[in-house]
């Protein structure tokens, strides 16, 4: 089901255009919102998150438009990436706050505050005064506020900012049970690792227009003018090369000059690569000790992408 | 867990008064805002000290009491106390980025306007009738029967500057969510203005100022402690305190306006 539409959707700040025609859908589960700084990510997390008004196209969410709609607001979360927070409050006081703002009960509130605390690991600081907190719990704090409230839909803008590896840990966790429990859930972040850690399915954005979406290996599919580099270690380099070279998808073939069992592969088609593979090392009688797609991670994917 | 929650605008603008007094009081500023508004106090305190325990002559009568109200709290605290607190409401909210947490919940835009300037007079009022209240006690501390007698000028007093304090805050409120950069220069700019349509005797510029609406509702004549061309005239505090409502409901219904515009990336840098 659709949770999330983004139609056409174009931003201008003055004469400076931040998202150009962007359409989107998004269902249950997670997804990433992967672009360099100043890509379009947060101005488009915020029109999905009703904190702006597209300049030209629509957003419904959940089905419902924003605008005049301020009761849309408590279905949806939303963790903002300034380092804003009511300072003056306690952790407790804040969370608290959060939902009563949603309209929970006084006492509702108070068990679901004091599981979060627990959850993220903040019950010992949970009175102490938020202007006091470190970085990272700061960051889990604003988390926290964004599915307190238990919404349908959460917005994350960079999300991992500012945890040290054991609460990044903490908060992917916390996230993915989230996710597997049918929450749509946005995350943004210029990071690639930082959104792996959660999901495998994102959508690339770069100078405000979408790039690509999918699943990683999917996107490194469509790049037919970034050759896929595949290392391998083999009985028969020079055989297999050969072999290699009469198939139309691979591109080149090197061989490694100080190692004779090791070569490179670069292939417009990982799909159709791996489905010849086999049949070719089966029918020349070739043993393959080692297969390592170089540029397969999102760091190799998005740095072709959005240069 | 089954949860109940209840989106009435009615309750959750009691909810968001509340939270935002809660956090006004917390703030260091209030403190040393009251304290600024107690400092008289310590001058009569003072004076209670060297008089060893006797009568003083001159401890001050409620006529002291009264140019109190008028040159020290009229003039300077009340104005003070609307400028630091009136650019709480929108502008300060803006500039720290936490008003997402406001406007990203299931308020309508009138609701986060008028629940955020509530929370913000109501502790402001609070911290002008403690500070008045402990003025006049301080000044008349043995003078018990005068306490009983004029209590009820003690309370036209808190009634008039809570008034005039209303009116103060909800222009600056206005005035902050506009020009947030220039709020502070701009409040300053218009209190003195204010101040002198005050003192000149222009019926039109008297109407329209604040600070003579607040002294006209005073039941006793209040000296004015400075040069003054116009003879302040009594005119019936019920009618000043309307026109103080009606300018907070017109900055009330200019911020609720603002808010259904309101683009917060607008107001700074995005970052992505």
């Amino acid at each position: 089901m659709t949770k999330v539409e983004v139609n056409n959707v174009s931003k201008w700040y003055g004469e400076v255009s931040a998202l150009n025609d962007v359409s989107l859908s998004i269902g249950s589960g997670i997804l990433g919102l992967l672009g360099p700084n100043g890509a379009g990510k947060s101005t488009l997390l915020k029109l999905m998150g009703g904190q702006l008004h597209p300049s030209l196209g629509s957003v419904r969410v959940l089905d419902q438009e924003y605008q005049g709609n301020h009761r849309l607001f408590s279905r949806i979360g939303l963790c903002p990436e300034q380092d804003a927070l009511w300072d003056e409050f306690t952790g407790e006081q804040f969370l608290m706050g959060m939902l009563r703002l949603h309209g929970w009960q006084a006492s509702d509130a108070k068990k679901r505050v004091s599981e979060l605390m627990s959850w993220f690991q903040l019950t010992a600081a949970a009175t102490k005064r938020v202007g006091g907190y470190s970085k990272g719990m700061r960051q889990k704090l604003r988390i926290a506020q964004s599915f307190a409230h238990r919404p349908e839909i959460m917005f994350l803008d960079e999300p991992m900012t500012g945890l040290d590896a054991s609460s990044r840990v903490l908060v992917s966790d916390i996230i993915r049970d989230l996710g597997e429990k049918g929450v749509a859930i946005v995350v943004s972040s210029h990071i690639l690792h930082e959104v792996e850690m959660l999901t495998k399915e994102m959508v690339l954005i770069h100078q405000g227009q979408l790039r690509a979406r999918g699943n990683v290996y999917e996107i490194r599919e469509l790049l037919t003018d970034h050759p896929l580099q595949l290392d391998m270690s083999v009985s028969n380099s020079r055989q297999l090369s050969k072999a290699l070279l009469d198939c139309e998808h691979v591109v080149s073939v090197e061989l490694n000059a100080n190692d004779p069992s090791k070569l490179t592969v670069f292939t417009r088609h990982q799909n159709q690569f791996f489905e010849d593979l086999p049949r070719i090392l089966q029918s020349e009688d070739i043993q393959i000790e080692r297969l390592y797609a170089e540029d397969e991670d999102m760091e190799s994917v998005f740095k072709y992408l959005v240069h | 867990m089954s949860v109940t929650t209840d989106l009435s605008q009615l309750k959750l603008l009691g909810t968001l008064t509340r939270i935002t007094a809660h956090r006004v009081l917390k703030r260091k500023s209030t403190i040393v805002l009251t304290l600024v508004g107690l400092l008289p106090v310590l001058q009569a305190l003072l004076w209670i000290a060297t008089a060893m325990g006797q009568v003083h002559p001159n401890l001050r009568p409620f006529g002291f009491f009264l140019q109190l109200v008028s040159t020290y709290f009229a003039f300077l605290f009340v104005p003070l106390l609307a400028i630091f607190l009136g650019l709480g409401v929108i502008s300060d909210e803006v500039e720290t980025r936490n008003i997402t947490y406001t406007i990203t919940r299931p308020l309508s835009p009138l609701v986060i306007a008028t629940g955020r300037f509530l929370g913000h007079y109501l502790i402001a009022a609070a911290v002008l009738c403690v500070c008045v209240i402990l003025n006049f006690a301080a000044g008349m501390v043995f003078q018990l029967e005068d306490i009983v007698r004029k209590f009820p000028g003690l309370i036209n007093c808190l009634f008039f500057l809570s008034g005039g304090l209303l009116a103060y805050m909800a222009v600056i409120a206005a005035l902050g969510t506009t020009w947030r950069r220039f709020a502070i220069l701009g409040s300053v700019v218009w209190i003195m203005f204010d101040n002198v349509f005050a003192l000149l005797p222009v019926a039109n510029l008297n109407a329209i100022s604040v600070k003579y609406r607040m002294l006209a509702s005073s039941w006793e004549s209040l000296p004015q402690g400075m040069m003054t061309l116009a003879a302040i005239e009594q005119s019936p505090a019920i009618v000043n305190a309307l026109v103080f409502v009606l300018l907070a409901s017109a900055a009330v219904s200019y911020m609720t306006w603002y808010l259904k515009q309101f683009e917060f990336v607008l107001s700074g840098s995005d970052s992505g």
